[in-house]
This record gives C-alpha cells, structure tokens and sequence, in this order.
C-alpha cells in the first residue's frame, strides 16, 4: 500500500473526503492502540472489537468534523472517541445488570487469593482488578500507564482537567494498591 | 523537592521518572537516596507498576480490518460527494432550526401572561448543592480531590459509588445520541463531545 508514512492529519483530510485508501491507512496504523483502550476498559475481546470497530466507522463518518487548528494530535482525537464508547459501553452494561467485580468476600479473599495465585496468572489477578474501577479511574490509568499519555494528553482525551486526572490517577492507585495487596505474593 | 511533593507525585506518575515532567531523573534518585521515606514511597510504588506491567493485552484480530473497512465501503457505496463542509456540521443545521422555530412561534404564539415562577424547593436544593460542589472546582488553588472528597462525604466508601453519585447529580436525561457527559463538561467546559 502506498503512502504508509503520510502524516495522520492529511490522511484525515482525505478521509473527509471520502478516500478509502487513507482511511485503511489510518485504520491500520491506529487499530491496536484502540483496541488496547477498549480491551482495558472492558476486559471482553468482543466488546473490545466491537467498540474498537465503531470507533473506527466514527472515524471515517466524522473525519470533517475533526479540528486541525485545536492543536490535539489525531491520536488524541481518535483516544477520545474511543473513551466515549467505552464509556457509553458501560452505561448500557450498568443498566443491564450489577456485575459482581470480585466475587469473594473481603474476609475470604486471602483464602481464595491463594487458590487464585495458584491457578492464575498475576496478570489476570491485575485484570481483575482493574475491571473493579469505576471507568473514569480506569480510563486515568489506561491512557498514562498503559498508552503513555501525558496528563495532558489524557485529559484532552478524556474531556477532563488536568487536575482531574491527576486526581483520578491517585485514587486509581490507591485503590489498586489496596485491592492487590489482598492477595498473597502480588504486591 | 521535599517529601510531600515527591509523595504526590509519587501517588500520581508512579515509579517511572520519564513522567515526571518537571524534574531530572538524577536529582530524584539523588532525593531517593537522601530519605528513607522516599526510598519507600519509591518501592512501594515500583512494585505497584511492575505488577501492573504483568497485565498484557494481545492485539485486536486481523479480521477486525476487514471488516471494517468493508463496512465503510458499504456505509457510503464507494464514491460519495459530500456536500461542503459547512452544510455537514450538526449545529448549524440545528441552529438554522432552531431559528426557523424561533420566527414560527413569535408569530404563531400569543404573548403568556407573565407570573413569577415559584421556586421550586428539590431544585433550589440542588442548586445549593450543584454551588458548594462546583465551588472547589472553580477555585483553582483547590485539589481537585476536594471535590471527590465531598462526593465521598456523602455517599458510602465504595468507588463506583461516588462517581454514581456524581453521575446522578450531573447527568441529564439520555438523548437519542446517548447520554451527553456533563460531568465531563462539568471539569472541563470547553470540550465538545464527539
């Protein structure tokens, strides 16, 4: 394919003006970093796909909306769609049902996190508790641990204040903290 | 740096120092090494990335290109001729809209009579309520962990639950689009929705 190292805002250019080459491009280029944010936010390989797939249409329906002169990278854009999907994900699955995030009473956690260590990898043990959360923690965390954003960066994503995030990354760390030291031979 | 610095920064960015932003990776480990209580702060958080580093992903399945570029294909058929972009975006038709209305109902309408609205008491409540929270968010010199601290106040200790809490008092009612976030609006005015 040619025009693999074409800058992303003159592909979203071209995709605004219906240019499909560009956007299997964009597409190509940026599929993983989104799937990485929906997988985190939703622990589902499905859902992940599906809301990595409708931030990809998004893309292409929306590319003339997006603002060059607002100075925010393309990727950044592209983050921030996609966390208003999982976030909107989310809402619906809220509205479904309770989920049950950890299934162990916190007096038989330690018991049960043996078997756990035993039987699962820590990083499943982290998965877990990561999905326990509340999304806009979850999503601090995603975006500057796991995708390297700067604070800044995640709050343009996130439609957040610095402040916010910074704030949102202490409470998402404690809280983790707190929750995997219930578990033997994690932290 | 003191102590207390390098503890929120610690409790914000972790044990990576390529993310501390706003000093040099030699005069942290320099701190590190001067206090015991950063050299704690400092492991303890180093273990919390390490075992947050475990939970790897894999990557999204090839055939997820596929068909998503066969969907947009379908979406618009190939070859579309997009109208200018001035006619694509949402608020000046809504805009053009709601003037149409606005000169309907001028001239449609008789004049109301007009009487005083009687406060309302649940909402005179709330605007009490909606004052003292935003009132840490305003003020800049505030943490804006005052303001999760409020919320926290009020509710029980779980999480979730405070930003349900947030939620129920900043959310309107869900539009056909989908739930339009005030909250995040709420910290950060200025960010449009996509």
């Amino acid at each position: 394919m040619k025009n693999d190292n074409t800058t992303d805002e003159s592909l979203i250019d071209r995709i605004a003006n219906g240019d499909e080459e560009a956007f299997t491009i964009l597409a190509k280029r940026h599929m993983n970093l989104l799937y990485a944010v929906a997988r985190r936010m939703n622990n589902n390989k499905e859902d992940a796909e599906e809301i990595t797939q409708e931030a990809l249409l998004r893309i292409w329906s929306k590319a003339a909306t997006w603002k060059k002169e607002s100075g925010a990278a393309v990727t950044t854009w592209l983050y921030r769609i996609t966390y208003n999907l999982c976030i909107d994900e989310k809402r619906k699955m809220k509205n479904k049902s309770t989920v049950e995030l950890f299934d162990d009473e916190p007096d038989r956690v330690s018991l049960s996190a043996e078997k756990k260590i035993q039987n699962k990898q820590t990083g499943e043990i982290v998965e877990q508790a990561l999905t326990a959360l509340p999304k806009r923690q979850r999503a601090a965390l995603v975006f500057c641990h796991y995708q390297g954003l700067s604070n800044a960066e995640a709050a343009t994503a996130m439609g957040a204040t610095v402040k916010a995030v910074e704030g949102l990354l202490v409470r998402a760390r404690k809280t983790l903290q707190a929750e995997l030291q219930k578990y033997e031979g994690v932290l | 740096m003191d102590i207390k610095r390098f503890k929120k920064n610690m409790e914000i960015y972790g044990a990576d120092f390529s993310r501390w932003s706003d000093i040099s990776s030699a005069d942290l480990e320099a701190f590190i090494a001067s206090s015991q209580e950063a050299q704690s702060l400092y492991e303890k958080a180093k273990k919390l990335d390490k075992v947050l580093d475990s939970y790897n992903i894999e990557d999204a399945s090839p055939e997820l290109l596929a068909s998503v570029t066969e969907k947009t294909s379908k979406k618009t058929g190939g070859n579309v001729i997009y109208p200018p972009s001035f006619f694509r975006r949402k608020p000046v038709w809504a805009a053009m809209a709601a003037s149409a209305a606005a000169v309907f109902l001028f001239f449609a309408v008789p004049p109301l009579p007009i009487t005083p609205m009687a406060p309302v008491d649940t909402e005179a409540e709330l605007d009490i309520f909606l004052s003292e929270i935003l009132l840490p968010v305003e003020e800049e010199s505030e943490d804006v962990l005052s303001f999760f601290k409020f919320a926290e106040d009020n509710t029980a200790t779980e999480e979730q639950e405070v930003e349900d809490f947030l939620d129920t008092l900043l959310l309107p009612e869900e539009t056909s689009e989908g739930p339009v976030d005030i909250w995040d609006a709420f910290l950060a005015p200025d960010t449009e929705r996509l």
